[in-house]
């Protein structure tokens, strides 16, 4: 209790933030870094810097001071994100196919229930893989209506998914 | 008063709930003559009911006779106010057309009723003081007149078609089948004095060519011509006249045609195909010439699908194909340029599109 | 007896009229990818192809439909929970015979059997339906006989996109993908 009080105060969470007792160090836990081992003369230096991170040269440029959330940049731009675009959702989950928290991906809150929501949807879809046991009717392939939050389908009536279906293209 | 107002009333109610049968001569004839009769009738004489078997089965004695004597048509001059005279005048009024009263009599007269007419007045002894004409003469004119125009007007007006094929449309045209067609419903039948009835299709036809001679004896040619154009060409309307035409080898046609031309050689290619391992197999097949469609048709295998192409090709050459342009009747028709000489289409042995197209007649 | 002005009853054609009929009468086969496609609107737009609706001669007592080859029914996909909740139900005829199958279940026994039911009642309680559904052909993966593949003259198009999994992708399509935002500085990526 006293920790989680705690990580309110503090204004950024480093390393770590899935849990709350990693960022407990007695050393600062930094990012992945390069030794660099440099010889002067008769002194050695071992040095790590920190490196770029790999995602940098493929950033989208969204220099746009109104939009401080990604996804909502996208939607500002008139970009539906659908819970088959896989590429954009696997962005925001971890090694373990769980959601990375707000102050990392920078999501305001809205977007990250929603983004949420598709993560779900694609991971019951079988679009993403998932760390979990499947149930026997959940073998088969499954398709979400993106208007309708996942939350929502546990409901058992189906009156809902009439309205699901496709304009035919 | 009032039991006797009752009374009356329940009998004029029993009048009307049983129908009192009273024999009579109407009743007698409607019977024999086939109309529906009264099976159960209640007879208020003896007040006895029941059915009159008999007249089942004088009905179906009657139904067999019937039978046996075929259908049966009554010439409608068999009645009592034809006016054979009124008839023939209404005729030529009705079509407007100004006949000569003699000729158009003439025309209706068969050689067979002639002579019927010649041993009866024999058999009855009446000294035959009236000459009367048959129309052999007046059918045989008609005819040539017919034979003649209809092939000059179909050669002015299908410059592209081969003799071969003028010839087959004109053989179409004047079948007996399609002139004993027309005359029938121009009116001819109960006109026609021929020593049969309902008169057969020879004396139909032969009565429709005199006609035409009587026409053109009583105004001119041209007058006959038109009549011809009227009523017999105008069958030709909305028919396929490319299928009158029976071509045996079309392919064969079409490649000494191209070859007369200088064209390169007819090359049969498959367009499309539905089904082709099946029995409802549909194959679409083309035809190029120099890397151009010059024709394409279907058909339930290759071969036929082939043939139709080939026949697709010749019809375009021909200007025979189904958004062709009508033959011109009517006001067109009027106008048409018909030459009066016998010039015959290119035969389909020396046809080419250029020779057609220095074929066009003016006048 | 001299009637002869009749036309004759048997009209006979000529050989073009014939064949422009046999042309126009031709049963197409279309070929349909069921693959991540919802089965009951599948057969919604299937059947217009079966009775020929899709036709402009189209009449519903003539006999002009097209065949379908269904492949990949196995890969169908249903919205949601709909797997679960859609239940195909059976009578013997004895007492206590009915009996109700889910449609996963169904869909385990028999791949095609799914779309054969949608198909089966989109078609519509006619006098054709019995003429229609032989002509329809349902694979449960993408190998089909050469017979049948001969014949296929069309496609029918999909309803919904076909997605990709993960796994699908290369390493490199999902690294060079774009990005929307960066890792923090000093983030260890886990």
């Amino acid at each position: 209790m006293a920790l989680k009080a705690l990580s309110r105060l503090l204004p950024i969470r480093t390393p770590g933030a899935s849990s709350y007792f990693r960022w407990i160090h007695t050393s600062s836990a930094v990012g992945v870094k390069e030794v660099k081992v440099t010889e002067e003369g008769d002194m050695t230096i071992i040095e790590g810097s920190i490196q770029d991170s790999k995602r940098k040269p493929f950033l989208l440029k969204m220099d746009d001071p109104y939009h401080a959330c990604p996804m909502c940049a996208l939607e500002g731009r008139g970009i539906k994100v659908r819970h088959t675009d896989v590429l954009i959702l696997q962005q925001f989950l971890n090694i373990k196919h769980e959601m990375l928290p707000r102050e990392i991906t920078g999501l305001c809150k809205r977007q990250h229930r929603r983004v949420l929501s598709l993560v779900l949807m694609a991971q019951n879809a079988g679009l993403l893989p998932v760390n979990k046991m499947k149930v026997k009717w959940e073998k088969w392939n499954r398709y979400y209506d993106e208007e309708t939050d996942i939350r929502d389908y546990k409901l058992k009536d189906l009156h809902h998914l009439k309205h699901m279906l496709p304009g035919e293209s | 008063m009032a039991v006797c107002m009752r009374s009356m009333k329940s009998a004029r109610g029993l009048s009307i709930f049983f129908r009192v049968f009273q024999p009579s001569l109407f009743q007698a004839s409607s019977i024999l003559s086939g109309f529906t009769p009264q099976y159960v009738y209640l007879d208020a004489a003896n007040q006895r009911r029941g059915m009159r078997y008999w007249v089942h089965k004088a009905l179906k004695n009657f139904k067999r006779r019937r039978d046996e004597e075929g259908p049966f048509e009554a010439p409608r001059s068999a009645r009592y106010e034809w006016n054979y005279n009124a008839e023939i005048f209404a005729f030529a009024s009705r079509l407007r057309e100004p006949f000569n009263e003699d000729l158009l009599r003439r025309a209706f007269t068969l050689r067979s009723y002639v002579n019927k007419e010649t041993v009866r007045r024999e058999e009855l002894e009446i000294p035959s003081e009236i000459q009367m004409e048959d129309n052999e003469e007046l059918a045989s004119r008609g005819y040539a007149l017919v034979s003649s125009y209809v092939k000059r007007y179909l050669r002015t007006v299908l410059r592209f078609v081969p003799e071969e094929g003028i010839q087959a449309i004109h053989d179409y045209t004047t079948k007996s089948e399609v002139v004993a067609n027309v005359a029938s419903h121009i009116g001819v039948k109960d006109l026609i004095l021929s020593a049969e009835y309902p008169p057969n299709e020879a004396s139909h036809v032969k009565t429709f060519f005199a006609l035409v001679g009587a026409l053109e004896a009583s105004q001119n040619t041209k007058h006959a011509e038109l009549f011809v154009q009227d009523f017999l060409l105008t069958q030709l309307a909305d028919k396929d006249l490319f299928e009158m035409w029976e071509l045996k080898n079309p392919m064969g046609l079409l490649a000494s045609i191209l070859k007369r031309e200088g064209r390169g050689e007819p090359e049969v290619r498959l367009l499309r195909q539905a089904g082709p391992d099946t029995i409802l197999a549909v194959f679409w097949v083309g035809i190029y010439s120099d890397q151009i469609l010059i024709g394409q048709g279907p058909g339930e295998s290759l071969e036929i699908a082939e043939e139709m192409a080939a026949r697709d090709a010749l019809r375009r050459l021909f200007h025979l194909e189904d958004s062709a342009s009508p033959l011109p009747f009517g006001k067109q028709g009027q106008d048409l340029p018909v030459p009066h000489a016998d010039k015959p289409n290119l035969p389909a042995t020396k046809w080419t599109s250029l020779e057609a197209t220095k074929n066009v007649v003016s006048c | 007896m001299s009637l002869w002005y009749k036309p004759p009853k048997i009209f006979v054609k000529s050989p073009t009229k014939r064949v422009q009929q046999w042309a126009v009468f031709s049963r197409l086969w279309w070929l349909y990818d069921a693959k991540w496609q919802n089965p009951f609107y599948s057969a919604m737009k299937i059947q217009k192809y079966l009775l020929g609706s899709h036709k402009p001669i189209h009449h519903p007592l003539s006999d002009c439909g097209d065949h379908v080859v269904i492949i990949n029914t196995k890969e169908i996909a249903m919205p949601a929970e709909e797997w679960r909740y859609r239940v195909y139900f059976h009578h013997t005829g004895y007492p206590g015979g009915a009996s109700w199958t889910p449609a996963y279940e169904l869909h385990e026994k028999d791949p095609t059997m799914v779309m054969y039911k949608a198909v089966y009642r989109a078609v519509g309680n006619n006098l054709l339906r019995p003429e229609v559904m032989p002509r329809l052909h349902l694979f449960h993966d993408d190998v089909i006989s050469e017979e049948i593949l001969k014949n296929v003259t069309a496609q029918i198009r999909q309803l919904r996109p076909v997605p990709k999994r993960l796994e699908e992708y290369s390493e490199e399509e999902q690294e060079q993908f774009p990005k929307l935002f960066d890792w923090p500085k000093e983030y260890v990526i886990q």
